[in-house]
């Protein structure tokens, strides 16, 4: 059974169609990265997984605990306890990283350690000054999240979420809000965790970075995927014309700037 | 000064900061709930409450601590004490105003910080105290400081209802001695405890100043 699986997914906003029947699923320490035109879903899709959206219908089940399923055309959420467990073993990285401004670095990361597992202080502290270093910030700790690059804010953001053990991490489009410069440190720290097995799911823009670390790439447009493969297949010899399409649109614009 | 006039102003600024520190502590955590209330998806629960603040704004004061006072008499057959209507008077109007206060400064916090408090598996009342509630106390600090300081000012309008506050206690002594000192030595009561709000305020925004 996969780690993620979702059938059948469809979501609304009002009378707008925006998941018209997603179904994935993600293996263990499978990387997986979703592509597709702006608009076609996949913020929501990951919103869904998330709970930070509810489903209209269709089933999502976590680490083998069932978050949403629907019979007779009823969705229904799994009881609180459940959908609270599912909270804890997924992470979620924004592409604003919405720190919390008035907690430092430190405190950003160990605010939830504390209050939500009851860890010790001591031991969120030390866990938290261990994933500092690991995303090269140990220095930043007593900073403000003001005081930092977005570059650094977004690595702040990734270890705050990696403070929860989760067992999977989502990412939307974790370096659409930084300079060009800066989005490698945040690639270098997603390709590090893929190197030690963790299962992600990654919305991105940067196809080089795609190709390079997801075990499969998804291809949505309209609220569909239209593709799911192994990375090569999708993004150097596609065959779908939308996909081709929007490779070439992609390429032009790389090369122009 | 005469002795009497020192003794009754120092009473009466007494009871002016009684008025003032009571309706604080009542009116703020008040005006929370309020500002819920007021920003419930239930029509039923903000339509109403939305009219009690457009009441307790669009009326004078004055005539709410008279309505206060006298009312209930004529309703329900009872009175509250002076002092106590006073209290239940300027609590519910501040009430309104701070739930506006309040309601501003928590639409101004970006949806992405309930989204991150919520993905952290905290729960709504914990994002709400550990995340939310801090960020708003910074946002409002000025338009609250600045409704203290009226605060000081209307407990005068208590001397309608006869709670012997500065303003009251000043001009009655200043028209039993034909003389104005009374009334400028209450001017100066309000200025200086006025001074001491300013500077908390000010004291406070400059601890709240290490972050953005
Ligand atoms: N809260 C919302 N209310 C109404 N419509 C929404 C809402 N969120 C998203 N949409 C709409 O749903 C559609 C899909 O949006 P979504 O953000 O998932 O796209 P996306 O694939 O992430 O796009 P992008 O690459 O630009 O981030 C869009 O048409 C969008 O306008
Ligand atoms: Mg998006």
């Amino acid at each position: 059974m996969a780690f993620i699986e979702a059938k059948n997914i469809k979501k609304n906003f009002g009378r707008l169609e925006v998941l018209k029947g997603i179904s994935l699923d993600v293996r263990e320490g499978e990387v997986l990265a979703v592509i597709g035109p702006s608009g076609s879903g996949k913020s929501t899709l990951l919103r869904c997984l998330t709970q930070l959206e509810t489903i209209g219908s269709g089933e999502i089940s976590v680490g083998r605990v069932k978050m949403a399923g629907t019979e007779n055309g009823r969705c229904r959420y799994a009881p609180a306890g459940d959908l609270h467990r599912i909270q804890l073993m997924t992470g979620l990285v924004f592409q604003n990283f919405h720190l919390f401004p008035h907690f430092s670095v430190l405190r950003n990361i160990t605010e939830a350690p504390v209050h939500v597992l009851k860890m010790p202080p001591e031991e969120a502290r030390e866990k938290a000054l261990f994933l500092l270093s690991k995303m090269s910030l140990a220095e930043k700790a007593d900073c403000y999240p003001y005081q930092l690059s977005g570059g650094q804010q977004q690595r702040v953001s990734i270890a705050r979420a990696l403070a929860l053990n989760p067992k999977v991490l989502f990412f939307d489009e974790p370096t659409s809000a930084l300079d060009p410069e800066l989005t490698g440190e945040i690639l270098k720290v997603i390709r590090d965790l893929a190197r030690e097995k963790m299962t992600m799911m990654v919305v991105t823009h940067e196809m080089a970075f795609a190709r390079d670390v997801a075990d499969r790439v998804i291809f949505m447009d309209q609220g569909v995927v239209i593709e799911d493969g192994a990375p090569d297949k999708i993004l150097v010899s596609p065959e779908n014309e939308r996909i081709k399409a929007f490779l070439n649109r992609f390429g032009e614009e790389n090369w122009k700037s | 000064m005469s002795p009497v006039l020192l003794n009754s102003l120092a009473s009466s600024t007494l009871t002016l900061c009684l008025i003032f520190f009571l309706t604080a502590v009542l009116s703020l955590p008040l005006g929370l709930l309020v500002a819920f209330g007021r920003m419930s998806r239930f029509k039923l629960l903000s339509e109403p409450v939305r009219f009690y603040q457009l009441v307790m704004r669009g009326t004078p004061l004055i005539l709410q601590l008279m309505f206060v006072y006298f009312a209930p008499y004529y309703i329900f057959g009872f009175s509250f004490k002076r002092f106590t209507a006073c209290i239940v008077g300027f609590t519910i109007n501040y009430a309104a105003y701070f739930a506006e206060i309040y309601r501003g400064g928590i639409a101004s916090i970006p949806k992405g910080q309930y989204e991150a408090g919520r993905v952290l598996g905290f729960s709504q009342r914990q994002t709400f105290l550990r995340i939310i509630l801090p960020q708003v106390i910074k946002g409002i600090l000025p338009p609250m400081g600045s409704e203290f300081m009226t605060l000081v000012k209307d407990t005068a309008l208590a001397s309608v209802i006869a709670v012997p506050e500065v303003f009251r206690v000043a001009s009655s002594a200043a028209s039993r001695s034909f003389s104005t000192w009374p009334l400028v030595y209450a001017g100066v009561i309000y200025f200086l405890l006025n001074y001491i709000v300013e500077f908390s305020f000010h004291f406070a925004e400059k601890k709240l100043d290490y972050y953005r």
